[in-house]
């Protein structure tokens, strides 16, 4: 298989997760273009990307080296996303969780990451991956109202 | 109710997708390095990587610090060059380029060899895609229409040098071709076609020679192409004289309407306007120019919807409207490119200048991302926008080997109608405002239309360029919807009562007496007294239906430039801010109506302040006039 078609294989596995992963932390209208940064550098670093165990998980790390942050207010609310189920306060309790926190419990409950991919992700350790998503968690049910156990 | 996690997880889900796509090559390094590595075929290959995620990967390799067209959600900025991605057929020069409704459709053409291949980009997807092979012959310099429901192409030169007399009508929407029916015996009156129009229902070819003998028919015919039918019409009254033939470089056709346009450049002479009534049959007599045609491309000309237009490169050109004695002369454009000129709304682009139609003056347009020589590509205008294809990529004067060929594609984005040209200045106040000179309609003085003296102005400041109407009345009982955007010879105007009591009339009545319009200008401040503020201009949601609806009655694309509404307070304004939606604060959503335009007709000849603005229904019924006494938009200080 040549180069060109192993990253396109690539990039069709990859940009869905990245695109998803980039809208707790930029939006989402920024998270395309987190996205297309962190493929651009898969794609001048192929050789060494490739050879990766989490390639996702250190591209996300790219992206969000290479694109600035900014204000995340952006998020649509559940309602325009067809989403009756969803509670409206979810997007604003979302923003006010602390970035580890909300990166943490998203990555791991919106994107569906392993603690560890998550760890490499954020370059933190596997426990506090688990103590963020815990507080993060916490947090939302306090705001939300919500019991965990329904 | 879901636990936390669970609506995370679909929202996530959910909103996956509403996140645009990028295009990777702009973001991509891609640079040296890269290319050393991969080499120029590879990055060929990849250069439109379309992904089933819907991202278009883009990999350019000469022209990656340019912003790429990609994903749908892309829109280029004004007055900004984009760069296509490659298309999925070889570089050319002298193939057809024709905007259709929803793509640019290139085919055939030369590059070395002569070609019969061709591919369309999606205006839309943001795609190109190979289209259906042709059951023409490989040729160049054909000429090529869009119907409206095909693309139909006749004639070129190929095979050996030879002229072909022949034409296919190509359907996008079904990717499939279909020839059309020869000349019959007068293949020979269709000698070296190089003027094409439609008329809505029959193409009409012309040639460049004229009529060679009398033996021929005609030099001009004209094709059903749903039936299959040919027939001749009067051969044109000017045709080169002996002496000029050794320059006679072509001729450009255009339909005006109701009239074919030709005009003929021969080196060495003026430039001739010929016209035609296909309906009678009769040729008006000959224009002529002071146009040298030595100093002009056939494919400089061009109609603007209501005017001819000769671009000059380096000598004068000319404006000729039908129906007037004598063209008007048009300063040189100054082009370096010298791309064939297409309208653009008001404007006129030859790539690296732009004619305003309402000044005829020229000006810099932003600067071609050039990567080297593009000579002769083909170029397409496409709701308001200027796509650039092909083109040789041999310098002027040089002796190239074989065929140069050029970089993609481009599209540039005019300067916004809206926007015109910004300049910064101070308020008395002391905050910076912005201030446009709008492109069309220079800026005059206010008009006064009452004696009340000027308010200071309430409302926030709103983008320049604008029509603003200010109405008096009933207000409590109207709620109007308006509308107003400019095609090239009109200014449109719509109004739609939303809320309650009266009819259409009585609402373009209440806008009759004490409205005033301007274009770019605040000329309505002095019309209320003390009008109260408006509220809600805060908003930023994209107009839901601000795209182009079914054409004006002229035919001709919207410009959707400003829309307006009402609240209680007696005021009516229409305008754009940024683009945006300028008020969400409205008594009742005013989405989804079924309106019937009025269209204000300008007639081009005349000067806003001689005119009445009457109003039309689709129908042509007179629905209300502007009368005299209204005051009216400042009058141009140009020639039309």
């Amino acid at each position: 298989m040549h180069d060109e078609d192993d990253f396109e294989a690539f990039v069709a596995e990859a940009t869905p997760r990245l695109k998803r992963a980039f809208v707790a932390s930029r939006g989402v209208l920024s998270a395309g273009d987190a996205t297309a940064e962190a493929l651009g550098y898969a794609w001048e670093h192929w050789d060494r990307v490739r050879a990766m165990d989490n390639p996702v998980g250190y591209l996300y790390r790219v992206g969000q080296s290479r694109t600035r942050a900014r204000r995340v207010g952006n998020l649509p609310q559940p309602s325009a996303l067809g989403l009756p189920d969803v509670e409206p306060g979810l997007v604003p309790a979302l923003l006010d969780l602390p970035l580890t926190q909300r990166t943490a419990v998203w990555l791991v409950h919106g994107c569906g990451w392993s603690y560890r991919e998550v760890a490499e992700a954020m370059d933190v350790s596997v426990s506090a991956v688990g103590t963020h998503v815990t507080r993060a968690l916490e947090r939302l049910r306090a705001q939300l109202e919500v019991d965990a156990r329904a | 109710m879901r636990d936390v996690a669970d609506q995370i997880r679909a929202y996530a889900e959910a909103v996956e997708a509403t996140v645009p796509d990028r295009p990777v090559g702009e973001a991509v390094g891609l640079r040296k390095r890269s290319r050393r590595r991969m080499g120029r075929a590879v990055f060929a290959a990849a250069a439109a990587i379309v992904l089933g995620t819907g991202v278009l990967l883009v990999l350019d390799n000469d022209h990656d610090r340019l912003p790429v067209v990609s994903g749908p959600d892309e829109r280029p900025s004004p007055d900004d060059w984009d760069l296509l991605p490659d298309a999925p057929i070889v570089g050319r020069q002298a193939q057809v380029t024709v905007a259709t409704d929803d793509e640019l459709v290139v085919w055939g053409g030369r590059a070395g060899a002569d070609l019969a291949d061709g591919a369309a980009w999606s205006f839309d997807q943001h795609r190109w895609r190979t289209i259906a092979p042709s059951p023409l012959s490989a040729r160049f310099g054909a000429v090529g229409v869009w119907t409206g429901q095909e693309v139909v192409i006749w004639g070129g030169t190929g095979g050996n040098d030879a002229l072909a007399y022949d034409g296919a009508a190509y359907n996008p929407a079904a990717d499939r071709w279909r020839s059309l029916p020869a000349v019959g015996p007068s293949i020979g009156a269709l000698d070296d076609v190089t003027g094409a129009a439609w008329t809505g229902s029959e193409l009409l070819l012309t040639n460049v020679q004229g009529r060679m003998n009398e033996f021929l028919p005609s030099d001009t015919f004209a094709l059903d192409p749903s039936s299959g039918e040919w027939r001749a019409l009067p051969p044109k009254p000017h045709r080169p004289s002996k002496s000029d033939d050794r320059g006679v470089r072509g001729v450009t056709a255009a339909w005006t309407g109701n009239e074919l346009l030709v005009v003929s450049i021969t080196d060495g002479v003026p430039v001739t306007i010929d016209r035609l009534d296909p309906a009678s049959e009769e040729w008006a007599p000959t224009v002529s120019t002071e146009v040298n045609g030595l100093q002009v491309e056939p494919d400089a000309v061009v109609w603007t919807g209501d005017r001819l237009v000769i671009a000059g490169s380096y000598e004068p050109g000319a404006v000729y409207q039908p129906g007037t004695e004598k063209p008007i002369t048009l300063e040189p454009s100054r082009t370096q490119a010298r791309y064939p000129a297409q309208a653009l709304g008001g404007t006129v682009s030859v790539g690296d200048r732009i004619l305003d139609l309402a000044t005829l003056e020229w000006s810099d347009a932003a600067t071609i991302p050039v990567e080297g020589t593009r000579e002769f590509p083909g170029t397409a205008a496409h709701e308001g926008r200027l796509y650039v294809w092909g083109g040789s990529g041999c310098p002027p004067n040089a002796s190239c080997i074989g065929f140069v060929g050029v970089g993609p594609g481009l599209v540039w984005t005019p300067p916004s109608r809206d926007e015109g040209v910004a300049s910064s200045t101070t308020e008395p106040s002391g905050s910076s405002t912005t201030h446009t000179t709008p492109l069309e309609d220079p800026v005059a003085p206010p008009t006064t239309i009452n004696p009340e003296p000027a308010v200071p102005e309430p409302l926030p400041r709103i983008a320049v360029g604008q029509v603003r109407i200010v109405a008096r009345g009933s207000t409590d009982d109207y709620q109007w919807q308006l509308r107003a955007w400019r095609s090239q010879n009109e200014l449109c105007l719509a109004v739609q009562r939303t809320k309650n009591v009266g009819d259409d009339a009585d609402a373009l009545g209440a806008l009759a007496g004490p409205v005033a319009i301007a274009a770019g200008t605040h000329v309505c401040d002095a019309v209320t007294a003390a009008p109260p503020a408006i509220t809600g201009f805060s908003g930023a949601e994209p107009f839901p239906d601000n795209t182009p609806g079914q054409p004006s009655p002229a035919g001709e694309t919207r410009h959707h430039f400003s829309y307006g509404f009402t609240s209680n307070d007696a005021r009516l304004v229409i305008g754009t801010v940024e683009g945006k939606k300028v008020s969400q604060a409205l008594p009742q959503p005013i989405k989804g109506l079924n309106m019937q335009p009025w269209i204000i007709e300008v007639p081009d000849d005349t000067h806003y302040n001689d005119v009445d603005y009457e109003a039309l229904d689709a129908a042509g019924n007179q629905l209300g006039v502007l009368t005299s006494d209204t005051p009216r938009l400042p009058r141009p200080t140009t020639t039309r």
